[in-house]
């Protein structure tokens, strides 16, 4: 899965069922607040309600913020155009991979 | 020799290629057969020589060079998804990179599920000129206007009926209807009451009726269908509101439920022409007290 720390909380906080006004609640933030970091990626979130959100989501701060994305050469090399490509799961970049391998010969 | 076509103009060269050789009625297109075929054709040192879908997770399509010693391109993409329209837009939008972008991105383009769900947000330039040009191509405006001609009125199920002739999504083919109609309308994709995004035709644009996104998160109002999806019945329904629900003005609201994709759509019909002077929303009022 390619999860951005959006999708973390977002996923997160629907286990638990919690409404956006119950995480805002607990967290002490606005409902805005919350939204924004699910679905529109701001910039910087502030570390002080990443740690509140992650306590109330049972979770921690690093997993909230672990990309994933520990660059390999060849992936370097592969992302050189692919805006998203990171954010891909590795086994589907493995069969991509592997399926340009295996070309077949065409007339 | 480098073509600079315009997306909308490469599109148009092959709809006309269809029109002559299967008549103007030549829908669905059937995209891997014409991107073989026609590249084929037009390029036969560099075509399109695969198109190949498989299980993908994560993952829309691909424009990929064939591997050393090997002639061509292929198209890969994700056959697990499971909206048809979906995945005929991407290879649409894949064909598009193939002919606007391989000169520029010789080893070819990935694109994820992300940029095709949020068509008419925010996205790099060439991922817009794909679409544009999947768009042009699966839905021409010539023949999408002898299906639901500028001034009429839609319902959700005469645009439902343009998705399936062209076979693409409802967001699409909504998109779609929405860049010529004259009527004022506009479409709200809503996500836990917010809006991820809006686009508004171009009458209605010019009157107002718009959301500014960009500014921050906008709340959709409290009695909108897309905010009780408790009264949405077998994921559709049509309401007509008052003044000062969505707008100023009243407004049909058309809702669908994508609970596929945890969001929600509304289609805003609007009266033909707005109201003539209106001291908008009661909120704007409230600031003078």
């Amino acid at each position: 899965m390619h999860t951005t720390l959006g999708e973390k909380i977002y996923r997160l906080r629907k286990q638990k069922g919690y409404t956006l006004d119950k995480l805002a609640e607990l967290t002490d933030s606005s409902k805005s607040y919350i939204w924004e970091l699910e679905n529109k990626k701001p910039p910087r979130p502030s570390a002080e309600k990443l740690t509140r959100i992650a306590h109330h989501l049972d979770t921690t701060v690093e997993y909230l913020l672990d990309q994933d994305e520990t660059i390999s050469t060849e992936d370097a090399a592969d992302t050189k155009f692919y805006r998203q490509y990171r954010k891909m799961d590795s086994a589907t970049k493995a069969k991509i991979r592997q399926m340009v391998k295996l070309w077949g010969e065409e007339p | 020799m480098t073509r600079t076509f315009s997306p909308g103009r490469w599109a148009f060269e092959i709809t006309h290629v269809l029109n002559a050789v299967f008549g103007p009625d030549h829908f669905p297109i059937d995209v891997p057969v014409v991107a073989k075929e026609y590249t084929a054709q037009k390029f036969p040192k560099d075509p399109i020589v695969r198109v190949v879908g498989d299980d993908l997770p994560g993952f829309d399509g691909a424009l990929l060079k064939a591997p050393a010693g090997k002639k061509g391109w292929g198209i890969f993409y994700n056959n697990r998804i499971r909206s048809q329209g979906r995945i005929n837009f991407t290879l649409g939008h894949e064909l598009g990179h193939y002919l606007l972008h391989r000169l520029i991105y010789p080893d070819g383009i990935r694109c994820s599920e992300h940029d095709v769900v949020q068509w008419g947000s925010e996205f790099g330039q060439v991922e817009h000129q794909a679409n544009v040009f999947a768009a042009n191509l699966l839905m021409p405006l010539d023949d999408y206007r002898r299906q639901i001609v500028p001034t009429e009125r839609v319902s959700l199920d005469l645009i439902a009926h343009c998705a399936d002739r062209y076979r693409v999504s409802l967001i699409a083919a909504t998109l779609r209807w929405l860049s010529y109609t004259q009527k004022r309308a506009a479409l709200v994709v809503s996500r836990d009451n917010f809006i991820l995004w809006a686009r508004s035709s171009p009458a209605a644009l010019k009157t107002g009726a718009f959301f500014r996104t960009s500014l921050g998160p906008i709340e959709i109002p409290t009695m909108s269908l897309a905010a009780r999806p408790e009264v949405v019945v077998a994921g559709t329904e049509t309401i007509d509101h008052d003044s000062n629900v969505w707008f100023s003005e009243p407004v049909t609201e058309m809702v669908v439920l994508a609970e596929q994709y945890d969001f929600v759509l509304s289609l805003l019909l609007l009266l033909d022409d707005p109201p003539p002077f209106s001291f908008a929303r009661s909120d704007t009022a409230a600031e003078w007290n």
